[in-house]
Protein backbone atom coordinates (compact mmCIF):
# COMPACT_ATOMS: atom_id res chain seq x y z
CA UNK A 1 0.00 0.00 0.00
CA UNK A 2 1.15 3.51 -0.64
CA UNK A 3 2.85 5.11 2.43
CA UNK A 4 -0.09 8.12 1.78
CA UNK A 5 -2.67 5.19 1.34
CA UNK A 6 -1.79 3.19 4.60
CA UNK A 7 -1.14 6.99 6.47
CA UNK A 8 -5.24 7.60 5.60
CA UNK A 9 -5.52 3.87 6.10
CA UNK A 10 -4.35 4.28 9.89
CA UNK A 11 -6.60 6.68 10.76
CA UNK A 12 -9.74 5.57 8.86
CA UNK A 13 -9.75 2.02 10.93
CA UNK A 14 -9.59 4.51 14.18
CA UNK A 15 -12.70 6.67 13.08
CA UNK A 16 -14.00 3.28 11.73
CA UNK A 17 -14.86 2.43 15.41
CA UNK A 18 -17.34 5.34 15.92
CA UNK A 19 -19.49 3.68 13.43
CA UNK A 20 -22.76 2.18 15.01
CA UNK A 21 -23.81 -1.53 14.68
CA UNK A 22 -26.61 -0.34 12.94
CA UNK A 23 -24.54 1.82 9.78
CA UNK A 24 -21.74 -1.27 10.25
CA UNK A 25 -22.81 -3.70 7.77
CA UNK A 26 -24.27 -1.54 5.18
CA UNK A 27 -20.76 0.71 4.95
CA UNK A 28 -18.60 -2.36 5.18
CA UNK A 29 -20.31 -3.72 2.30
CA UNK A 30 -19.96 -0.06 0.78
CA UNK A 31 -16.11 0.36 1.49
CA UNK A 32 -15.37 -3.97 -0.28
CA UNK A 33 -17.28 -2.32 -3.21
CA UNK A 34 -15.17 0.48 -3.79
CA UNK A 35 -12.06 -1.57 -2.84
CA UNK A 36 -12.54 -3.41 -6.05
CA UNK A 37 -12.76 -0.25 -8.16
CA UNK A 38 -10.77 0.90 -10.57
CA UNK A 39 -9.01 3.77 -8.66
CA UNK A 40 -6.07 4.25 -6.43
CA UNK A 41 -5.94 3.20 -3.07
CA UNK A 42 -5.17 7.07 -1.99
CA UNK A 43 -8.56 7.78 -3.89
CA UNK A 44 -10.19 4.96 -1.97
CA UNK A 45 -9.16 5.95 0.94
CA UNK A 46 -9.67 9.92 0.86
CA UNK A 47 -13.55 8.46 0.08
CA UNK A 48 -13.65 6.62 3.19
CA UNK A 49 -12.44 9.40 5.19
CA UNK A 50 -15.25 11.91 3.33
CA UNK A 51 -17.94 9.38 4.36
CA UNK A 52 -16.89 8.24 7.07
CA UNK A 53 -17.46 11.55 8.61
CA UNK A 54 -20.54 12.19 6.58
CA UNK A 55 -21.64 8.90 8.29
CA UNK A 56 -20.51 9.90 11.99
CA UNK A 57 -22.49 13.39 11.68
CA UNK A 58 -25.33 11.69 10.66
CA UNK A 59 -25.21 9.21 13.40
CA UNK A 60 -24.83 12.80 15.42
CA UNK A 61 -27.93 13.82 13.80
CA UNK A 62 -29.82 10.85 15.23
CA UNK A 63 -29.86 9.76 11.38
CA UNK A 64 -28.39 6.84 9.40
CA UNK A 65 -26.62 5.79 6.35
CA UNK A 66 -30.08 5.24 5.12
CA UNK A 67 -30.82 8.91 5.50
CA UNK A 68 -27.66 9.88 3.80
CA UNK A 69 -28.06 7.66 0.76
CA UNK A 70 -31.56 7.27 -0.33
CA UNK A 71 -32.23 4.39 -2.60
CA UNK A 72 -29.82 2.71 -4.44
CA UNK A 73 -26.39 1.84 -2.96
CA UNK A 74 -24.14 0.05 -5.68
CA UNK A 75 -25.35 3.24 -7.58
CA UNK A 76 -24.23 5.56 -5.55
CA UNK A 77 -20.97 3.83 -5.01
CA UNK A 78 -20.92 3.47 -9.14
CA UNK A 79 -21.05 7.08 -9.47
CA UNK A 80 -18.59 7.89 -6.75
CA UNK A 81 -16.58 5.68 -8.69
CA UNK A 82 -17.24 7.50 -12.10
CA UNK A 83 -16.46 10.94 -10.23
CA UNK A 84 -12.74 9.77 -9.76
CA UNK A 85 -10.26 9.67 -12.00
CA UNK A 86 -9.47 5.77 -13.47
CA UNK A 87 -5.80 4.09 -12.63
CA UNK A 88 -3.62 4.47 -15.78
CA UNK A 89 -2.98 0.61 -17.25
CA UNK A 90 0.72 1.53 -15.72
CA UNK A 91 -0.52 2.26 -12.59
CA UNK A 92 -2.66 -1.38 -13.02
CA UNK A 93 0.74 -3.17 -14.09
CA UNK A 94 2.45 -1.51 -10.99
CA UNK A 95 -0.36 -2.50 -8.77
CA UNK A 96 -0.47 -6.24 -10.02
CA UNK A 97 3.41 -6.69 -9.88
CA UNK A 98 3.33 -5.26 -6.51
CA UNK A 99 1.01 -7.78 -5.43
CA UNK A 100 2.20 -10.43 -7.01
CA UNK A 101 5.85 -10.04 -5.64
CA UNK A 102 4.94 -9.56 -2.04
CA UNK A 103 2.56 -12.64 -2.09
CA UNK A 104 5.80 -14.40 -3.53
CA UNK A 105 8.10 -12.98 -0.79
CA UNK A 106 5.44 -14.83 1.35
CA UNK A 107 4.65 -17.95 -0.33
CA UNK A 108 8.22 -18.81 -1.22
CA UNK A 109 9.67 -18.87 2.93
CA UNK A 110 6.18 -20.85 3.74
CA UNK A 111 6.13 -23.08 1.46
CA UNK A 112 10.15 -23.81 1.77
CA UNK A 113 9.47 -23.97 5.64
CA UNK A 114 6.34 -26.74 5.02
CA UNK A 115 8.39 -29.34 3.09
CA UNK A 116 9.72 -32.76 3.95
CA UNK A 117 13.21 -31.60 2.50
CA UNK A 118 13.25 -28.70 4.69
CA UNK A 119 12.21 -30.70 7.57
CA UNK A 120 14.80 -33.54 7.10
CA UNK A 121 17.22 -30.76 6.51
CA UNK A 122 17.06 -29.47 9.89
CA UNK A 123 17.03 -33.11 11.73
CA UNK A 124 20.08 -33.43 10.17
CA UNK A 125 21.64 -30.19 11.38
CA UNK A 126 20.64 -30.45 14.51
CA UNK A 127 21.70 -33.85 14.84
CA UNK A 128 25.46 -32.70 13.27
CA UNK A 129 24.74 -34.90 9.93
CA UNK A 130 26.35 -33.69 7.21
CA UNK A 131 23.68 -31.76 4.65
CA UNK A 132 24.42 -29.58 1.54
CA UNK A 133 21.44 -27.02 2.65
CA UNK A 134 20.40 -27.16 -0.79
CA UNK A 135 16.55 -27.42 -1.16
CA UNK A 136 15.05 -29.31 -4.26
CA UNK A 137 12.06 -26.77 -5.73
CA UNK A 138 9.49 -29.26 -7.10
CA UNK A 139 6.95 -28.45 -9.68
CA UNK A 140 4.36 -29.17 -7.22
CA UNK A 141 5.58 -26.11 -5.19
CA UNK A 142 6.08 -24.09 -8.15
CA UNK A 143 2.69 -24.39 -9.37
CA UNK A 144 1.10 -24.62 -6.48
CA UNK A 145 2.20 -20.84 -6.16
CA UNK A 146 0.71 -19.65 -9.11
CA UNK A 147 -2.72 -21.55 -7.88
CA UNK A 148 -2.46 -19.89 -4.37
CA UNK A 149 -1.97 -15.88 -6.56
CA UNK A 150 -4.37 -16.54 -9.30
CA UNK A 151 -6.59 -17.89 -6.46
CA UNK A 152 -6.58 -15.26 -4.65
CA UNK A 153 -7.41 -12.32 -6.75
CA UNK A 154 -9.91 -14.63 -8.43
CA UNK A 155 -11.46 -14.74 -4.71
CA UNK A 156 -10.78 -11.04 -3.63
CA UNK A 157 -12.57 -10.01 -7.50
CA UNK A 158 -15.75 -11.85 -6.50
CA UNK A 159 -15.86 -10.84 -2.87
CA UNK A 160 -15.86 -6.92 -4.25
CA UNK A 161 -17.50 -7.01 -7.46
CA UNK A 162 -20.73 -9.28 -5.16
CA UNK A 163 -20.38 -6.80 -1.80
CA UNK A 164 -24.18 -5.76 -2.00
CA UNK A 165 -25.54 -9.44 -2.41
CA UNK A 166 -23.19 -11.14 -0.40
CA UNK A 167 -25.97 -12.50 1.55
CA UNK A 168 -28.01 -14.36 -0.79
CA UNK A 169 -27.40 -18.61 -0.80
CA UNK A 170 -25.67 -19.30 -3.95
CA UNK A 171 -23.30 -16.53 -2.99
CA UNK A 172 -22.12 -18.21 -0.47
CA UNK A 173 -21.96 -21.62 -1.96
CA UNK A 174 -19.92 -20.29 -4.76
CA UNK A 175 -17.76 -18.93 -2.21
CA UNK A 176 -17.18 -21.42 -0.20
CA UNK A 177 -16.62 -23.77 -3.65
CA UNK A 178 -13.84 -21.68 -5.10
CA UNK A 179 -12.45 -21.68 -1.75
CA UNK A 180 -12.48 -25.27 -1.49
CA UNK A 181 -11.23 -26.21 -4.88
CA UNK A 182 -8.28 -23.98 -3.99
CA UNK A 183 -7.67 -25.14 -0.92
CA UNK A 184 -7.86 -29.00 -2.75
CA UNK A 185 -6.24 -27.96 -6.12
CA UNK A 186 -3.24 -27.04 -3.73
CA UNK A 187 -3.31 -30.08 -1.97
CA UNK A 188 -3.01 -31.97 -5.37
CA UNK A 189 -0.26 -30.01 -7.07
CA UNK A 190 1.80 -29.95 -4.11
CA UNK A 191 1.46 -34.47 -3.62
CA UNK A 192 1.04 -35.45 -7.28
CA UNK A 193 3.85 -33.29 -8.30
CA UNK A 194 6.47 -32.79 -5.66
CA UNK A 195 9.03 -35.68 -6.97
CA UNK A 196 9.50 -33.55 -10.05
CA UNK A 197 12.56 -31.40 -8.97
CA UNK A 198 13.16 -28.33 -11.27
CA UNK A 199 15.95 -27.33 -9.76
CA UNK A 200 17.76 -27.10 -6.14
CA UNK A 201 18.87 -24.16 -4.44
CA UNK A 202 20.65 -23.40 -1.11
CA UNK A 203 18.70 -22.52 1.71
CA UNK A 204 19.93 -19.06 2.18
CA UNK A 205 19.62 -18.25 -1.39
CA UNK A 206 15.99 -18.98 -0.92
CA UNK A 207 15.60 -16.50 1.99
CA UNK A 208 17.77 -13.65 -0.03
CA UNK A 209 15.53 -14.01 -3.31
CA UNK A 210 12.55 -13.90 -0.98
CA UNK A 211 13.90 -11.00 0.75
CA UNK A 212 14.34 -9.12 -2.81
CA UNK A 213 10.65 -10.23 -3.39
CA UNK A 214 9.90 -8.08 -0.77
CA UNK A 215 11.82 -5.12 -1.61
CA UNK A 216 10.86 -4.76 -4.97
CA UNK A 217 7.12 -4.83 -3.60
CA UNK A 218 8.15 -2.14 -1.03
CA UNK A 219 9.89 0.01 -4.31
CA UNK A 220 6.52 -0.58 -5.96
CA UNK A 221 4.17 0.07 -3.63
CA UNK A 222 5.28 3.83 -3.38
CA UNK A 223 5.12 4.03 -7.18
CA UNK B 1 -41.24 15.44 -6.85
CA UNK B 2 -39.10 16.04 -9.77
CA UNK B 3 -37.63 13.10 -11.66
CA UNK B 4 -33.94 12.54 -11.35
CA UNK B 5 -33.15 12.27 -14.38
CA UNK B 6 -34.23 16.37 -14.75
CA UNK B 7 -31.93 17.00 -11.84
CA UNK B 8 -29.01 15.48 -13.37
CA UNK B 9 -28.50 18.71 -15.48
CA UNK B 10 -28.71 21.24 -13.48
CA UNK B 11 -28.06 20.22 -9.58
CA UNK B 12 -24.63 20.47 -10.69
CA UNK B 13 -25.00 24.41 -11.07
CA UNK B 14 -27.38 24.65 -8.16
CA UNK B 15 -24.67 22.98 -6.13
CA UNK B 16 -22.31 25.55 -7.54
CA UNK B 17 -24.43 28.38 -6.87
CA UNK B 18 -25.04 27.25 -3.14
CA UNK B 19 -20.83 27.25 -2.61
CA UNK B 20 -20.87 30.59 -4.63
CA UNK B 21 -22.15 32.13 -1.62
CA UNK B 22 -19.79 30.73 1.43
CA UNK B 23 -17.84 28.28 2.24
CA UNK B 24 -19.78 25.02 3.03
CA UNK B 25 -19.91 21.17 3.17
CA UNK B 26 -22.19 18.32 1.76
CA UNK B 27 -24.74 18.65 4.30
CA UNK B 28 -25.33 21.67 4.61
CA UNK B 29 -25.44 21.99 0.88
CA UNK B 30 -28.28 19.68 1.34
CA UNK B 31 -30.17 21.75 3.73
CA UNK B 32 -29.61 24.95 1.76
CA UNK B 33 -30.96 23.08 -1.10
CA UNK B 34 -34.04 22.08 0.69
CA UNK B 35 -34.90 25.46 2.12
CA UNK B 36 -34.74 26.92 -1.27
CA UNK B 37 -37.47 24.82 -2.21
CA UNK B 38 -36.12 22.03 -3.74
CA UNK B 39 -37.18 18.32 -3.18
CA UNK B 40 -34.96 16.54 -0.98
CA UNK B 41 -31.72 16.45 -2.19
CA UNK B 42 -29.78 14.14 0.44
CA UNK B 43 -26.09 14.65 1.18
CA UNK B 44 -25.43 10.90 -0.73
CA UNK B 45 -26.62 12.23 -3.75
CA UNK B 46 -24.32 15.48 -3.61
CA UNK B 47 -21.23 13.58 -2.51
CA UNK B 48 -20.20 12.23 -6.32
CA UNK B 49 -21.02 15.37 -7.41
CA UNK B 50 -19.06 17.30 -5.14
CA UNK B 51 -15.72 14.88 -6.47
CA UNK B 52 -16.67 15.86 -9.72
CA UNK B 53 -16.30 19.51 -9.32
CA UNK B 54 -13.62 19.13 -7.65
CA UNK B 55 -11.89 17.10 -10.10
CA UNK B 56 -12.71 19.26 -12.58
CA UNK B 57 -11.26 22.36 -10.50
CA UNK B 58 -14.54 24.03 -10.37
CA UNK B 59 -14.59 23.89 -6.46
CA UNK B 60 -11.78 23.62 -3.60
CA UNK B 61 -11.53 21.81 -0.65
CA UNK B 62 -10.22 22.49 2.55
CA UNK B 63 -10.70 20.21 5.92
CA UNK B 64 -11.36 21.76 9.02
CA UNK B 65 -11.90 20.25 12.41
CA UNK B 66 -15.61 19.23 13.09
CA UNK B 67 -17.60 18.57 16.21
CA UNK B 68 -17.95 15.20 15.58
CA UNK B 69 -14.51 13.70 15.10
CA UNK B 70 -13.13 13.58 11.64
CA UNK B 71 -11.94 16.68 9.83
CA UNK B 72 -15.11 17.87 7.72
CA UNK B 73 -14.61 18.66 3.85
CA UNK B 74 -15.55 22.66 3.03
CA UNK B 75 -15.70 23.44 -0.33
CA UNK B 76 -15.08 27.04 -2.26
CA UNK B 77 -15.92 27.74 -5.22
CA UNK B 78 -12.51 28.76 -7.61
CA UNK B 79 -12.65 31.33 -10.69
CA UNK B 80 -13.42 28.48 -13.36
CA UNK B 81 -16.32 27.82 -11.07
CA UNK B 82 -17.43 31.27 -11.03
CA UNK B 83 -16.96 31.00 -14.92
CA UNK B 84 -18.51 27.88 -15.24
CA UNK B 85 -21.87 29.32 -12.79
CA UNK B 86 -22.12 31.97 -15.18
CA UNK B 87 -22.26 30.01 -18.45
CA UNK B 88 -24.89 27.97 -16.26
CA UNK B 89 -26.99 30.57 -15.32
CA UNK B 90 -27.14 31.73 -18.87
CA UNK B 91 -27.96 28.06 -20.26
CA UNK B 92 -30.40 28.19 -17.58
CA UNK B 93 -32.35 31.30 -18.67
CA UNK B 94 -32.47 30.75 -22.34
CA UNK B 95 -33.72 27.44 -21.36
CA UNK B 96 -36.54 28.81 -19.01
CA UNK B 97 -37.70 31.42 -21.36
CA UNK B 98 -38.13 28.76 -24.48
CA UNK B 99 -40.27 26.60 -22.14
CA UNK B 100 -42.15 29.19 -20.41
CA UNK B 101 -42.84 30.72 -24.60
CA UNK B 102 -43.82 26.94 -25.39
CA UNK B 103 -46.44 26.82 -22.89
CA UNK B 104 -47.65 29.93 -22.80
CA UNK B 105 -47.47 29.90 -26.57
CA UNK B 106 -49.29 26.79 -26.23
CA UNK B 107 -52.18 27.67 -23.74
CA UNK B 108 -52.64 30.53 -26.34
CA UNK B 109 -53.05 28.21 -29.15
CA UNK B 110 -55.38 25.91 -27.37
CA UNK B 111 -58.15 28.98 -26.36
CA UNK B 112 -57.35 30.64 -30.27
CA UNK B 113 -58.66 26.87 -31.58
CA UNK B 114 -61.56 26.56 -28.64
CA UNK B 115 -62.74 30.36 -29.50
CA UNK B 116 -62.60 29.98 -33.42
CA UNK B 117 -65.36 27.36 -32.74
Amino acid sequence: MHPKAKALNKLNNQLDKQISKENQPLFTDMMVYLRGADISEVDQELVRRDMTEMVLSAQARGEGLEDLIKGDYKAFCDEIIASLPKKTPKQKWIDALDITFMALAILLPILTLLSKDFITMMGDVFAGRPNDLMMPITLGQALAIGFILLASLLIIRFITKTAFNIETTWHKVLLGLLAGLVFAGIFLLLISLNHIVLFSLHILVILGISLAFYLVHKVLERM
Amino acid sequence: MIPSQMWKGILDGCVLKVISREETYGYEISEALKAFGFTEIAEGTIYPLLLRLERNGLIAATYRESPVGPRRKYFSITDAGLTELATFYNSWTQLASAIETLFEGGAQNASQSQSAQ
